[in-house]
């Protein structure tokens, strides 16, 4: 028997984000093995499958990310080489800020299994609905705020700034929430681009079936000492229009007839 | 008699994995509530919308912590401190051979 491997997200609101195929994809696995983000999340999906397995155990105080990361991976495939048909659940979106997926998938196919991804309502999807903001409007910028401040950025001012886990940031082990200092490290590196008084909005989408998101408008001038957790997200409006392109323009009209 | 009250996560969980509960509770929240016991407080702390109160209360019904979860490894995630690599070329820009197909607007109503 040829094992394969689907992975899927829940969405973020519990259980009301979870699509059609996704639901089927979990309820039909001969193995489900799931990564919930909250103890209520892992408990629904436990009564969704009673023998599904948690990776949540994977992680531990103080131990590495990559190492956690790697030890998931290896509890995905290892069903799918014993010749079962496996669903892997993650919360959100399963390749959106999600190593493990990615890295079964590729090795999952790799080995000659069938592999597939089914998308997902992910964090972004909640924020544009959220927020009102339409990211074709302006273009945006999404980054992982760690990664944001480790690799130089060019910042396009004109267009939304979105950075995730900044409640995380410069965290390299479980369990940990960044300090302070680390936060000012990030509005330091913003206001190089930003003054003071540029609108920023910290957001959180309700992993609840119900209640409302954060969404707390400060400004980049007073955003060190904001209260944030690993699930918040900043978002930086646009400051300024993009400047038109007059060549491109004239070139794109259509000729005169 | 008492009424046995149904724990919050409880009722949120039902809410989110049964379709009919919850499109009944979108029409009549407070009347739902009322009918599947859930407690008096609890039941305002959802009416309030604020997710910080419903995850406050829910810490009184589970054990476990809400801890910082993060699923990705970012650039230096296996060092420390963090080391960032600088890539050694320039990326690639792939040119098209050939310039891309401008449609022509369909003429034809004017011709006739």
């Amino acid at each position: 028997m040829a094992g394969s491997l689907t992975v899927v997200g829940t969405g973020i609101r519990l259980g009301v984000q979870l699509t059609p195929e996704a639901r089927t994809a979990l309820l039909r696995a001969d193995r489900v093995l799931h990564l919930g983000a909250e103890p209520l999340m892992r408990r629904w999906l436990s009564t969704l499958r009673p023998d599904a397995t948690s990776l949540h155990g994977f992680y531990a105080p103080g131990k590495r990310r990559g190492e956690t990361y790697r030890e998931m991976v290896e509890a995905i495939l290892a069903p799918v080489r014993q010749g079962y048909h496996v669903c892997a659940v993650f919360y959100g979106h399963p390749g959106v800020f999600v190593s493990p997926s990615h890295e079964a998938i590729r090795r999952a196919r790799s080995d000659g299994y069938d592999a597939t991804m089914l998308p997902a309502v992910s964090a972004e999807d909640c924020l544009f609905a959220d927020l009102g903001i339409d990211p074709g409007v302006t273009g945006c910028q999404s980054y992982e705020a760690t990664s944001f401040l480790l690799t130089k950025r060019t910042v396009d001012p004109a267009a939304l700034l979105i950075l995730w886990q900044v409640g995380v940031l410069g965290e390299w082990h479980h369990g940990r929430r960044t300090d302070a200092s680390r936060l000012a490290l990030l509005v330091d590196r913003l206001l190089t681009v930003y003054p003071a008084d540029q609108e920023a909005i910290l957001y959180e989408a309700s992993p609840y079936p119900v209640g409302d998101a954060i969404a707390e408008r400060t400004t980049l001038g007073r955003l060190g000492g904001a209260p944030v957790t690993a699930a918040t997200t900043l978002v930086v409006p646009p400051r300024e229009h993009a400047q038109s392109d007059a060549t491109l323009r004239g070139r794109l009209q259509p000729p005169r007839t | 008699m008492a009424t046995m009250r149904q724990p919050l996560g409880d009722f949120l969980v039902r809410l989110g994995d049964e379709p009919e509960l919850f499109e009944e509770y979108t029409r009549d929240r407070e009347g739902v509530m009322e009918r599947e016991a859930v407690a008096p407080a609890d039941r305002e702390v959802i009416l309030s919308g604020d997710i910080r109160a419903l995850r406050a209360r829910l810490r009184r019904e589970y054990s476990e912590p809400d801890e910082a979860m993060v699923v990705m490894e970012r650039p230096g995630e296996e060092e420390e401190p963090p080391t960032v690599m600088e890539p050694e070329e320039p990326p690639t820009v792939m040119e098209p051979e050939e310039p891309p197909v401008v449609m022509e607007p369909d003429k034809g109503a004017e011709a006739e």
